[in-house]
């Protein structure tokens, strides 16, 4: 959730947002590592972001760790025009930056606009 | 910051020699001068990383205006052996035959001042710009395969632009060995809202007006004169061309492992030329290319309409026509000698454009005497440069050279030290009208941010990959 609103912040003039129709999209995603899956769950939500114009705001996730795979179910709006401050073409694996601190993970990932 | 050696070869050419991994050495045009800056980033290193990639030949080489990219760097250039080697989605870059087009014309620039505040409205009314701003057509999954197989061809038959804008554009508007079936429903959709748009970042549409001629019987050729107006328009292939990296990017891994390569930066995932992988991924990059060149082709129409309302007159009574269309975001099979033998090679260009000589038989016709026109865009409120393709680049650089200033500032940086709003009242002091989407964006492209596009070019020429024929100066820009 923490990476789809981060890209949503991003993106997005929250504050400029008119009315919107609530809906919800889903994806399953399965990769072959943790950065493969971030970068993958990444590039869905600037799907979602810039082509559906939809922004999740709850995500029901299902992960299964072993086999680096998540099925998503988001619940948020659908716009008809969104207003952007920031066009992100891709996630990237460029420099992709993983930190663990007490409870916590924090990751660095570099987005292509 | 960790800094690789480089060896001088000459006043304008380093070479990091072979070592480690490399399977080549690796070598930087530019001046003693920017390289103290090429060195401030990760360039270098970059680039001595695409040397490693399986079948390249001679070296990995690093344009004027090179700067630290994903995997390859900006202003990187490879050439792969096309029966032994690779081919890199991350050597082409996410915005796939990004590009350049110059519009000439009849008129001066003194005729249209008049006229700039009304035009640049006009331009920024009928050629959308912006995050996400969708186009002028919608195009069902038939129109877009048509799109994707015919490109500049297409929008043509379709009523966008003349017959004879073809004559010179890359490829004349269509690169061959495009499968339209290859990109993604994913990638299909991204586009299909988005032709005839210039979308965000570095992209434009600006008005200019040549302040220079260095090469009169070039100039001449190419239709410009001292004085005159001109449009420059960049821009790329959109969504569609985003999403056919991305697709491509998630394969590579596997494909790289079973040419033997494990990639220093998994951004520099491959696969052989000779593979599926490989010869679907040129196939779907044909695709989105041809979807750039498209998208560049419905804006000079738009562009033509946009003078016809505000000046009053038809475009051809205004001798609106393409001086040339270039991508800098592409890979191309093309033949080269290398020591002494004639070899079919993979040129990647990441921010970097092709640029033949005089008698080339892929210069169109009427400029085959002089070379292909070049284009260099600087910053919006700097020079761009015209150049012709020279003999030596075809032995130095693949046929290649810089594609612009290229970023010195990241756009948090330039944001920082300037309002968009404020910008784009200082611009106007200087006689240039803007209009933009967003003052944040506009803030991001500062010119500031850019290095000096004049010492590009000039390393460009001294070095002998080109020649410069024109500068032209900024009058109006409508930034993405």
């Amino acid at each position: 959730m923490l990476a789809a609103r981060a890209l949503t912040a991003l993106a997005v003039e929250d504050e400029r947002l008119p009315q919107g129709r609530p809906g919800v999209c889903r994806a399953r995603i399965q990769t072959g590592s943790k950065e493969d899956l971030l970068v993958a769950w990444m590039n869905e939500v600037i799907y979602w972001l810039f082509t559906k114009r939809f922004i999740p705001r709850h995500l029901s996730l299902g992960v299964n760790d072993e086999f680096h795979r998540i099925d998503v179910t988001a619940r948020g709006r659908f716009y008809k025009i969104l207003p952007m401050r920031l066009e992100i073409k891709s996630a990237t694996y460029h420099g992709i930056h993983w930190r663990r601190r007490v409870g916590k993970v924090s990751v660095s990932v570099i987005v292509d606009v | 910051m960790f800094k690789l050696a480089l060896e001088k070869i000459n006043e304008y050419c380093w070479e990091v020699p072979r070592q480690g991994a490399m399977r080549v050495p690796a070598r930087v045009f530019a001046s003693a001068k920017m390289l103290e800056k090429i060195q401030s980033d990760q360039a270098l290193k970059q680039l001595a990383n695409v040397a490693t990639l399986p079948g390249i030949v001679e070296a990995s080489l690093a344009m004027p205006d090179v700067h630290w990219g994903y995997g390859f760097p900006v202003g990187g250039v490879a050439a792969t052996d096309a029966e032994a080697g690779v081919i890199s989605p991350g050597g082409i870059g996410f915005d796939i035959s990004c590009g350049v087009r110059l519009v000439r014309s009849a008129l001066t620039a003194k005729e249209v001042e008049p006229y700039l505040p009304q035009l640049v409205d006009k331009l920024f009314e009928m050629v959308p710009s912006g995050v996400g701003a969708t186009g002028p057509l919608h195009l069902n999954n038939d129109k877009l395969k048509r799109v994707f197989e015919g490109g500049a061809q297409w929008a043509v038959r379709e009523g966008y632009g003349l017959p004879e804008d073809l004559l010179t554009i890359e490829d004349s508007g269509r690169i061959a060995g495009s499968d339209p079936d290859l990109p993604s429903e994913r990638a299909r959709e991204r586009g299909r809202d988005q032709l005839g748009t210039l979308g965000s970042g570095n992209h434009f549409l600006e008005i200019e007006r040549v302040d220079a001629i260095y090469d009169e019987v070039a100039a001449s050729a190419f239709g410009l004169f001292k004085g005159q107006m001109v449009a420059l328009i960049h821009t790329g292939s959109r969504g569609c061309g985003y999403q056919v990296c991305d697709d491509y990017l998630k394969l590579m891994p596997r494909t790289s492992a079973l040419a033997g390569y494990r990639p220093p930066d998994r951004q520099l995932a491959c696969a052989p030329l000779v593979s599926r992988e490989g010869r679907d991924y040129l196939a779907a990059m044909a695709a989105a290319a041809n979807f750039a060149r498209a998208n560049r082709q419905v804006i000079t129409h738009r562009t033509r309409e946009a003078f016809e309302a505000v000046l009053g007159r038809t475009s051809s009574q205004m001798g609106l026509g393409v001086v040339y269309d270039v991508c800098h975001n592409i890979a191309k099979i093309e033949e080269y000698v290398v020591s002494g033998k004639k070899r079919r090679l993979c040129v990647h260009r990441k921010g970097a454009t092709r640029a033949f000589p005089a008698g080339h038989e892929e210069v169109p016709e009427r400029y085959r005497s002089v070379g292909q026109p070049v284009i260099i865009p600087g910053s919006m409120g700097t020079a761009s440069y015209v150049l012709v393709g020279t003999q030596d680049a075809m032995s130095q650089s693949f046929g290649t050279v810089a594609h612009g200033a290229g970023r010195e500032m990241s756009r948090i940086q330039a944001a920082k030290k300037i309002k968009g709003e404020a910008l784009a009242l200082e611009l106007k002091s200087q006689g240039i009208h803007v209009r933009t989407p967003s003052y944040r964006g506009l803030a991001e492209e500062a010119p500031f941010a850019y290095k000096d596009v004049n010492e590009v070019v000039e390393v460009c020429e001294r070095s002998g990959l080109s020649r410069k024929v024109a500068r032209m100066s900024p009058m109006g820009v409508i930034k993405g």
